[in-house]
């Protein structure tokens, strides 16, 4: 395939520069008084060739085009590939609209760049290749003109681009903080409108815009100082001044000298898009590295090789500390905490006392800062991945649902599972109930993140996807916060079972789940600061008592912790 | 996506371009002659060979004329370097009209795109909408230089043609008899082309739109192992914009071979031509080889422009029927001043579906007067959230209305509606930005004592406090590096800092502790004083202090009165409610009086 197509790409370079020969052929057939004859069999052989030639244009164009895609293609999957597998600290650290600027614009960019800048390059460098040996051969004294000024040419296209490289990088970065601008406002569209906040917003887009736009400009006008056909100019008139010279003298001929000048003005003509085409890859270099920094960023999940096949599923925190970044405050403080296997353990605390934070480390979406999380004894890191998360699953507190159909939603953790299993999760869950009175049932699409649904129905959804994976531990992280008492109270008499099953970790402020817990946590500022039965913790901690006393009347503290 | 149903005649996206150029019509004008003037200059190239060619053929003895024709050829090479200056001009001109055509088309479609209906965006995935806003202004980024190359090329075309002619008609005849075939092959092509790019466009979108959507929510993925999946389904989609790439590369890339074909025929035919007029002489014959090929040079220019126009057109369309369909725009024809509202709230038997298939609200009629606290009751799906974004006119309804001060609401001048109303929402959307730039969406001029009051209203100072650089503390995208209750607390003082005269809480306090969700309500109750406001809560507790309270079932007012009224009437109500005490308090007895 690559065999014929460099082939192919070199036969048609050739055909593509015999037109400038066989004008100079028909100069001199006209100036010989050639004959009829001879003159058809010329016209004859141009009309094949330039058939020929465009043919295998046609054809090249496509495949190099073909290729191009391909290649880009390629890379856009490669991307998504790593960036799936990078991990969530990174993830913290990029922007989706950033994401979706590489993977759509630099790919473009890349791609121009492959096809057809990259053929052009191919073609003006075979084409002057070719020139100057047939000018080589027809008069050695005067190509040496030519000779000289092709390496200045190829200087003046590389410091030309190399100096570009800097306002390309520009241009791209700027690019990005646009789509990183759009894809938040719209994320955001329902707070920007009631606070009447669209003129604002507009005025900041429109600030990226126009830096964007403005290192556009920069860009250009930094390459409008570049013009390569300047050089071929410069050779064609020293050529002219040189030929004539050596006609005078006897030392070329008309037809010959003909030659010469139209061979170098084909040169001149495909010269005429050299600037956009080293433009082109000048902003291919900066896109290029763009890609490659994401998709060879080596942030992967490490991971280990142990099968965790959730027989015993204990969960062990042994003086674990956690922060999300080097500069950010400790989430986690000294946290030793042992669940046993199959225990139903409530966690309740603050805003911000690290409740979902300790259930990500569980999940292995963060490795902690110091100390272990151990899980059936060993240390969470020595599993792999897969088996980690298959055996755990999670319903997590800010709901992300996906653009597609109720089913896919629920099947979202197990594609394989058949309908009588998702039937099955959907019932526990109470997802049954509002699916059955939509027209199209579980085919049902939801919208971005479930936009069409209501804040209970989401969660419930959330809950059949995480019941569905049949998990050895579960998590639920403020599963039932949208959901008034009456569903909730039908869940959680369905749940019961499942929950009784398993090792289980609930997140909650309601009194109901904290009393059928067989252990409560506390946790403040990143720590624990009870642990202990219900009844227990109502009785001697003040911490858990404080939840609690604005709203009901408690018995007098007892102990005290 | 429902609104690519708009389709735009070829005329019509040309006119656009227009007037997005006419905006820099100086500029396009002044390049338009440099263009001209460029091209002007590069012929005294060719004609000064002539001079020098014609006294190579009159004679055979060269000498006496050396100095002439090295003359000739130094005035051809001095034009060179003027040329060289033109054109930097003309780049710069350029780079300049291309910056503001694409900037301004972008800002404009940003801008209409932000005064959609609210219905519009749940219906458009945001990375389609990036897409367009993004990356298709981003193909038209060339069409400035291609724009007023057009023209040039045209004008040039025309020059030339006079200058041929005056030299030799029968030659000129040769060297052009074949242009008007390019004319027609590119009509011919251009409807495939557009549709060709246009559907490979629409490609990218959607994997824009997936990649992002996945990328967003990867600790999901994650959590539940969903990566290889993932990637399989992603691989599709990805594959067809493939497989839409190679089509559009067919359909594009046959404009070239085809161009160069008809060039070379055009020398054919002009070789042909000369052989039958031999006598015009060969300096003659050679110069008009070399203006064939200026000649064809601007043709081939337009033919490939044309053709890659097709793709930026398609990117066009595709902007211009986003930002210009006005049924999804939202309604701002209202005149009447919304910012100086006492605060009375009337539904009038309002009905409501989000499609024409299922009914959410039907029939809601109540009176809400100043400063009253209204609650809404009612399982997940009744129709709560749906009631409150009626009143913010983030839909508008079926029948019925809505009055506010007995002015029907969209009567009143929208945003100085939605000024008056706060509105926390049940999923918080916090801006990557400072806690202060967070807070002061809901008021720019707001002072950091005055944001600092607000903070403390919902009892956030400790956690703000606790943050490297307080209200400088950058939150990420939305908001990932605080926890949920920390944003529901920023949401929440974002609306205190509005001071609106109506204030709605979406279950504001979900995500808190009961703790903390009990300083905030003490300390709500103070702001909610005075005004009016909707509050939909699942904790009863909220619900117990209201003026009236609505529950709602499936979309209709099945009960209504305050509190005590509905605990006697032994309805669905006080049914809801012990259900909530039998199952929520565990033994424990409320403080608030039942």
């Amino acid at each position: 395939m690559t065999i014929t197509t460099i082939i192919g790409s070199i036969i048609e370079i050739i055909l593509f520069s015999l037109p400038p020969l066989f004008v100079a052929k028909f100069v001199e057939l006209f100036i010989v008084n050639a004959t009829t004859e001879e003159f058809i069999l010329w016209v004859m052989l141009f009309l094949l060739t330039i058939t020929v030639q465009s043919i295998l244009f046609y054809f090249m164009a496509i495949v190099n085009e073909y290729l191009a895609h391909r290649v880009t293609t390629d890379m856009t999957a490669d991307l998504f590939t790593s960036l799936q597998n990078q991990t969530l600290q990174y993830h913290d650290n990029i922007r989706s609209g950033d994401i979706m600027a590489r993977a759509t614009g630099d790919t473009r960019i890349l791609n121009i760049g492959l096809s057809p800048a990259l053929r052009f390059l191919n073609q003006i460098v075979f084409a002057i290749i070719f020139t100057i040996g047939v000018l080589l051969y027809v008069n050695f004294k005067l190509s040496i003109i030519l000779l000289f000024i092709s390496p200045l040419y190829a200087y003046f296209i590389y410091t030309y681009a190399k100096k570009l490289g800097p306002y390309s990088d520009e241009l791209q970065t700027d690019f990005s903080k646009v789509s990183i601008h759009a894809a938040e406002s719209l994320s955001g569209i329902r707070e920007i409108k009631s606070f009447n906040w669209e003129s604002e917003d507009s005025k900041l887009f429109g600030k990226l815009s126009s830096n964007h736009s403005q290192s556009y400009m920069k860009f250009h006008i930094a390459s409008a100082y570049f013009y390569p056909g300047l050089v071929i100019h410069l050779a064609l008139a020293l050529t002219t001044i040189f030929g004539v010279v050596l006609l005078i003298n006897n030392e070329l001929t008309f037809p010959e000298l003909v030659i010469f000048l139209s061979m170098i003005s084909h040169i001149l003509w495909i010269s005429g898009g050299l600037q956009w085409m080293s433009s082109i890859l000048s902003r291919n270099k900066s896109s290029a590295r763009r890609l490659m920094d994401m998709i060879f960023a080596d942030n992967y999940e490490k991971q280990g090789v142990n099968i965790f096949d959730g027989k015993n599923a204990s969960i062990e925190f042994k003086d674990v500390y956690f922060r999300y970044s080097e500069t950010s405050n400790y989430v986690l403080t000294s946290i030793n905490l042992r669940i046993e296997s199959g225990e139903t353990v409530a966690i309740v605390g603050g805003p911000g006392s690290g409740k979902s934070t300790l259930n990500k480390l569980i999940l292995n979406l963060y490795k902690p800062t110091l100390g272990q999380v151990l899980i059936g004894g060993k240390e969470i890191q020595s599993y792999t991945n897969e088996s980690i998360r298959s055996q755990i699953s999670s319903i997590e507190q800010d709901i992300f649902l996906f653009s597609d159909t109720i089913l896919a939603n629920i099947s979202f953790g197990n594609p394989e599972a058949s309908f009588s299993e998702i039937l099955d999760s959907a019932k526990i869950a109470n997802v049954l109930e509002f699916v059955d009175k939509m027209a199209e049932k579980f085919e049902t699409r939801i919208g971005e993140r479930g936009v069409r649904l209501s804040g209970g129905q989401k969660q419930r959804i959330a809950i059949a996807r995480a019941l569905l994976l049949n998990p050895s531990i579960l998590i639920m992280d403020d599963a039932s916060s949208s959901l008034d008492a009456e569903t909730e109270y039908n869940i959680q008499k369905a749940i019961q079972n499942v929950i009784k099953t398993r090792t289980s970790i609930i997140i909650t402020h309601r009194l109901s789940i904290l009393a059928e817990a067989d252990r409560v946590i506390v946790l403040e500022k990143g720590q624990i600061v009870a642990n202990g039965t219900h009844d227990n913790l109502l009785r001697n901690s003040i911490y858990y008592r404080r939840l609690f006393e604005e709203h009901y009347h408690l018995q007098p503290l007892e102990g005290g912790i | 996506m429902e609104s690519s149903k708009i389709e735009f005649k070829e005329g019509e996206l040309w006119q656009n371009i227009y007037q997005l150029l006419k905006l820099d019509s100086k500029r396009l004008y002044i390049l338009i002659a440099i263009m001209v003037f460029n091209v002007a200059v590069s012929i005294v190239g060719p004609l000064s060979f002539k001079k020098a060619l014609d006294q190579i053929e009159v004679t055979t003895d060269l000498k006496p004329f050396e100095y002439e024709i090295i003359l000739y050829s130094s005035i051809y090479s001095f034009t060179i370097f003027i040329i060289f200056f033109i054109r930097l001009i003309q780049n710069i001109m350029i780079a300049k009209i291309n910056t503001n055509l694409f900037h301004q088309l972008r800002i404009q479609a940003y801008d209409k795109v932000m005064q959609n209906k609210i219905s519009f965006f749940d219906n458009v995935e945001s990375g389609k909408i990036v897409s367009r806003l993004v990356n298709d202004s981003n193909e038209l980024l060339d069409t400035g230089r291609r724009f007023a190359d057009f023209f040039s090329q045209i004008i040039i075309l025309i020059v030339l043609l006079g200058v041929m002619i005056s030299f030799n008609p029968i030659l000129t005849l040769g060297s052009i008899v074949i242009a008007p075939f390019t004319i027609i092959i590119l009509l011919t092509m251009r409807d495939y082309q557009r549709s060709r790019s246009k559907n490979w466009q629409k490609n990218i979108a959607v994997v824009n739109s997936r990649f992002g959507e996945i990328m967003k929510s990867i600790a999901i993925s994650k959590s539940f192992g969903r990566e290889e999946e993932n990637a399989n389904q992603f691989n599709i989609i990805n594959e067809q914009t493939y497989k839409a790439s190679k089509e559009r590369g067919r359909a594009i890339f046959i404009v070239g071979p085809i161009q160069d074909f008809l060039k070379h025929i055009s020398i054919l035919t002009l070789i042909i031509f000369s052989y039958y007029q031999l006598k015009v002489g060969i300096a003659m014959i050679y110069l008009f080889i070399l203006l064939q090929a200026y000649f064809w040079g601007p043709i081939s220019e337009i033919s490939r422009n044309y053709s890659q126009f097709q793709s930026s057109l398609a990117a066009l369309e595709r902007i211009l029927s986003i930002m210009s369909n006005e049924s999804n725009r939202e309604d701002h024809s209202g005149v009447v001043d919304g910012s100086n509202i006492e605060g009375n709230i009337r539904f009038n038997n309002v009905s409501f579906s989000y499609n024409e298939t299922t009914e959410v609200l039907s029939n809601i009629s109540f009176n809400l007067g100043v400063g009253e606290t209204l609650a809404l009751v009612g399982h997940t799906g009744a129709g709560k959230s749906t009631i409150v974004s009626l009143l913010i006119r983030f839909y508008d309804v079926n029948y019925g209305e809505i009055l506010i001060d007995n002015t029907n609401i969209n009567d009143f001048y929208l945003p100085s509606l939605r000024s008056s109303i706060g509105y926390v929402a049940q999923n918080t959307f916090i801006f990557k930005g400072t806690i202060r730039q967070n807070l002061k969406v809901a008021r720019l001029d707001a002072s950091d004592e005055e944001i600092w009051n607000a903070i403390d209203v919902v009892q956030a100072r400790e956690f703000i406090e606790n943050l490297p650089g307080n209200l400088n503390y950058e939150i990420q995208e939305e908001g990932t590096n605080i926890s949920q209750g920390q944003r529901q607390m920023i949401s929440l003082a974002r609306v205190i800092l509005a001071d609106p005269r109506i204030i709605i809480l979406d279950e504001f306090t979900s995500s808190l502790d009961l703790y903390t969700e009990a300083k905030i309500q003490n300390a709500i109750s103070v702001v909610l004083k005075n005004r009016t406001s909707i509050v939909i809560a699942h904790r009863l507790t909220t619900i117990i202090n209201a003026d009236k309270i609505l529950v709602l079932a499936n979309g209709r007012i099945i009960e209504e009165g305050t509190h005590h009224q509905l605990i006697t009437k032994n309805g669905i109500y006080s049914d809801i409610f012990n259900k909530y005490f039998e199952f929520q308090l565990k033994g424990l007895t409320p403080r608030v009086k039942i």
